[in-house]
């Protein structure tokens, strides 16, 4: 996981995983459906980003993120930080306690709705397949 | 399947047992577009999405205003108009979508009074806007939903 002391800005290149936890956000061939990146009410979403973060660790804030909402966790798939900043979207750095690689797609339009659509749709297209969680 | 054997479901079991019947005799015909999955999709639906918090956060219960609502908008359509898939949203409305690839695909939310919200991809257009339906598809969802489903 990045150093807490040290948390660099979000790089083009980084890989950012946002988590499946519900299998109406994907589709029976894997693609990712825009609802995944929909923030609703909010003007932003959640995402883990990869840098310095071990495979099993991605896959733990993962399982945490599903075990909050009382789901379980379908996968992830990943997106290029580059592939979010579709104006006016952002991707920052947003460091929670227990997880120095929280970061978050942020400035999402909220006073209209086939805005935030128009957005996710074209996240969701830039997005990797569903990636399935290991066996426990 | 038998929706009315549980008693929790019983009225709308009777809905969508009769929009079913009506359907079936609507469409009876049409073979390439099975009336099925649109049935089945709306009970899916108001099973899964009908209680507020549906989603694990804060999700408003879809209504069954709704999904009726939904159901108009789609026997609006011309019949030979391929039936969308139908998911619930945590804000309460019920998104209908027609996709053909990621890049090719209309999304459109109805509200319980009828505000139309949609946004389309084709290739690097990327329409949107929002209208009202009062029981007439609108002319602008038909051009998107036909130069989404062209072959």
């Amino acid at each position: 996981m990045i150093d807490p002391d040290h948390i660099p800005p979000v790089d083009d290149e980084e890989l950012l995983a946002r988590y499946i936890v519900r299998k109406s956000e994907y589709r029976s061939d894997g693609l990712v459906k825009p609802g995944l990146f929909m923030p609703w009410s909010r003007s932003e979403i959640s995402v883990n980003r990869h840098l310095e973060c071990k495979e099993s660790e991605i896959w733990q804030v993962g399982r945490h993120v599903a075990a909050v909402r009382q789901c379980e966790l379908q996968g992830r798939c990943d997106i290029a930080a580059s592939a979010c900043r579709i104006p006016p979207l952002k991707v920052v750095p947003q460091p929670l306690s227990d997880n120095p690689n929280h970061a978050g797609i942020i400035d999402f339009p909220t006073e209209k709705k086939e805005d935030q659509k128009s957005l996710a749709m074209k996240l969701a297209a830039a997005a990797s397949k569903r990636i399935v969680p290991p066996s426990a | 399947m038998n929706f009315t054997s549980d008693p929790g479901f019983s009225e709308a079991a009777k809905t969508i047992n009769r929009v079913m019947d009506d359907e079936s005799r609507r469409r009876g015909l049409t073979v390439t577009f099975s009336n099925a999955p649109l049935h089945d999709q709306l009970i899916d639906v108001f099973k899964y999405c009908s209680k507020p918090g549906w989603d694990g956060e804060d999700a408003l219960a879809v209504q069954r205003r709704t999904l009726s609502m939904a159901l108009e908008l789609v026997e609006a359509l011309p019949a030979n108009y391929r039936t969308p898939e139908i998911t619930g949203e945590p804000d309460g409305e019920v998104n209908l979508e027609w996709y053909k690839n990621p890049r090719r695909l209309l999304s459109v939310s109805i509200s319980a009074d009828g505000l139309l919200r949609w946004a389309a991809l084709i290739g690097e257009e990327d329409p949107r806007g929002s209208c009202r339906f009062h029981g007439e598809a609108p002319k602008t969802l038909l051009y998107w939903i036909g130069r989404v489903c062209a072959e």
